[in-house]
């Protein structure tokens, strides 16, 4: 009998109910949304994180004196080997130097092009990248000796090169002639450099086997990375590795904004969630005080007047915690795709935040109301004299 | 106690924010399986007397004993357990849930006091003569069918006491003549009824008239020699 009049009344307000329910909706799914989000980005980001870019840099220790200090090519090598080998998915080797081309100062840089997309995937490349061969252990040919660049795409502009065009670097006493394949856009300090084969940087700078600097990427936490930091230094001695933490830093302010700015959002809806129940709630009562004083007068106990009430509102939290999770879980999907290029798994923990949400909401909007039916006098309601 | 007695009632006062005297020492005994009928002008009390022996209000002095219980002194929820146990009650507006059908309505009444039982329900409102009318709606029903619903849901817990205020009050003839016909066939089942009117040729259907006048019982006068006619329950 119960569930009978819980039906029957429920579908007496179909509209009314309907609209309770797309409050606590509107509330939940934001929560859901965010709880989604915080749980599931920052795990993905970090994975993504490590996946590409450089997470630890190696530099040559300074000198004392002031000289310019290097890293012996040849060390590197244990990068490949032992515990940090293990950890270790890729390495670039860089040789920085500043060039003069057609009368202009350009950084130069030198590095194993084959391996570049390995940690900088996000590159756009205009054209092609130079032919590869020079950096492995292969002896040079003619096409690679002869000089491939890439060229950022600011210098590019700057210096009115296009691909196919062959220009002239010169450091110091030496130069070397190279053919532009392909102009790159990162949207980063690239754009203001030249990319050459590490072999070309080092024999126009006179540095041969030498490097400046080492990006690795390396698949592990970041309190891992630290460690393995230690272990790269003590590996290869005269360095000095930091982990880089921008990206990751970047990310989570990323993230972290959205979340505040969801949070609050979702606040201010749910605030208006409980006004919108409470209201609701204020109206269904002295709409139907008539009906709970009759109720009263045939002898319902308070208990089962807000048993009645109470499973009206059930199905209304349960409704708005379960339609809130689906649209908060597509919502956080849309996010994680748009923000942060990563899809973002179904989670337990978004539903019952959802679905606690929505009952909070509910028992706070419907509190009063429901104090109010309590107190009902029937005989007020009912029987009055004439 | 007199265990003849359904109701004794003893200096029964009621007073609305201490000023207004709704009921003045008010005496009277009702007999299991009597009917009687409660008249009086507007503002006389007879509505605040049927207020107090049914539990939907206080008195302010005085003794109601309903089968020997002092309803007096009970609290809020032995109030609302004695109505549930004790009371049928009967108004002149009807009072359905309008969104619960017939047989709903009358259901809902046994949900209160221990378990709906559809058959029985059913049976109760084929007794009314609306066997055929269990599915519809308060709003589906003529008034005359919708008070005996309200009739069907009064006498489905058997009730000590049958509480009517006005129940032929917004009927036609015809609806009024079957209500009446109905309370009599209850009355003769030995149920006690105390019924509220305005109309004489309804309160003539009673064993006993009693005139209340200013919140004082002024008047009794026993219609015919019924008394004893029922069966006592």
């Amino acid at each position: 009998m119960w569930w009978r009049v819980v039906r029957r009344s429920f579908l007496n307000q179909k509209t009314r109910q309907a609209l309770s329910i797309l409050s606590i909706v509107l509330g939940t799914s934001l929560v859901a949304a965010l709880v989604n989000l915080s749980l599931d980005i920052p795990q993905k980001a970090s994975s993504q994180l490590q996946s590409y870019g450089a997470n630890i840099l190696i530099l040559p220790q300074t000198s004392p004196a002031g000289d310019e200090t290097y890293i012996m090519e040849e060390d590197l090598s244990t990068l490949e080997q032992g515990d940090p080998g293990q950890s270790i998915t890729a390495y670039l080797p860089y040789l920085y130097s500043q060039v003069e081309i057609a009368g202009q100062k350009v950084v130069l840089a030198g590095t194993r092009l084959d391996d570049v997309p390995k940690l900088s995937p996000w590159w756009q490349v205009a054209g092609n990248w130079p032919e590869s061969g020079e950096d492995s252990n292969k002896p040079e040919t003619p096409s690679t000796s002869s000089g491939q660049a890439l060229v950022g795409a600011q210098v590019a502009e700057k210096l009115g090169l296009k691909i196919e065009d062959t220009f002239t670097a010169r450091y110091r006493d030496n130069q070397q002639t190279l053919q532009v394949t392909g102009i790159v856009t990162t949207g980063a300090t690239e754009e203001n450099q030249v990319f050459v084969s590490l072999k070309t940087a080092q024999r126009l700078t006179g540095l041969p086997n030498k490097v400046g600097l080492v990006q690795v990427n390396a698949q592990t936490s970041s309190g891992s990375l630290a460690q393995l930091a230690t272990a790269i230094e003590q590996q290869i001695p005269g360095t000095e590795a930091r982990v880089v933490g921008q990206i990751a830093r970047a990310e989570r302010q990323v993230l972290f904004k959205v979340q505040l700015l969801m949070g609050l959002v979702a606040g201010l809806i749910l605030i208006a969630s409980g006004l919108v129940i409470l209201s609701t709630m204020t109206t269904t009562i002295l709409e139907r005080t008539r009906e709970i004083g009759l109720m009263k007068a045939l002898g319902a106990s308070n208990r089962r007047i807000v048993g009645f009430y109470g499973a009206e509102l059930g199905i209304i939290a349960l409704g708005g915690g379960v339609i809130g999770y689906l649209l908060g879980y597509i919502l956080a999907q849309f996010i994680g795709q748009r923000v942060f290029s990563a899809t973002v798994s179904p989670n337990g923990l978004a539903f019952l935040a959802a679905l606690a949400v929505s009952v909070l909401v509910i028992f706070l909007g419907s509190s009063l109301p429901l104090y109010r039916a309590m107190k009902v006098d029937p005989a007020l309601t009912l029987l009055r004299e004439e | 106690m007199d265990e003849e007695l359904a109701l004794e009632v003893r200096g029964l006062t009621k007073y609305y924010d201490e000023k207004v005297c709704a009921l003045d020492d008010i005496a009277l005994d009702v007999r299991r399986g009597e009917w009687i009928t409660i008249m009086g002008s507007s503002g006389s009390g007879k509505t605040t007397f049927l207020n107090i022996i049914s539990g939907l209000d206080r008195p302010t002095r005085g003794e109601v004993l309903v089968n020997g219980t002092d309803i007096a002194v009970l609290s809020t929820d032995e109030l609302t357990r004695f109505r549930r146990e004790n009371i049928g009650l009967v108004f002149q507006q009807f009072y359905l849930i309008p969104y619960l059908n017939a047989l709903e309505n009358v259901m809902l009444a046994q949900y209160f006091h221990s378990m709906a039982d559809e058959a029985e329900a059913q049976r109760a409102l084929e007794v009314v003569g609306l066997g055929d009318r269990i599915n519809h709606l308060p709003s589906q029903l003529s008034g005359g069918e919708q008070q005996r619903v309200c009739l069907a849901r009064a006498m489905i817990n058997c009730p000590q006491l049958l509480l009517a205020d006005e129940p032929t009050g917004n009927l036609d003839h015809t609806n009024e003549m079957m209500v009446l016909k109905l309370l009599q066939e209850h009355h003769k089942q030995g149920y006690t009824i105390i019924m509220v009117t305005h109309n004489p040729e309804v309160a003539e259907m009673a064993d006993r008239i009693v005139h209340f006048t200013h919140g004082r019982i002024t008047s009794e006068n026993h219609t015919l020699d019924k008394i004893g006619a029922g069966e006592k329950r």
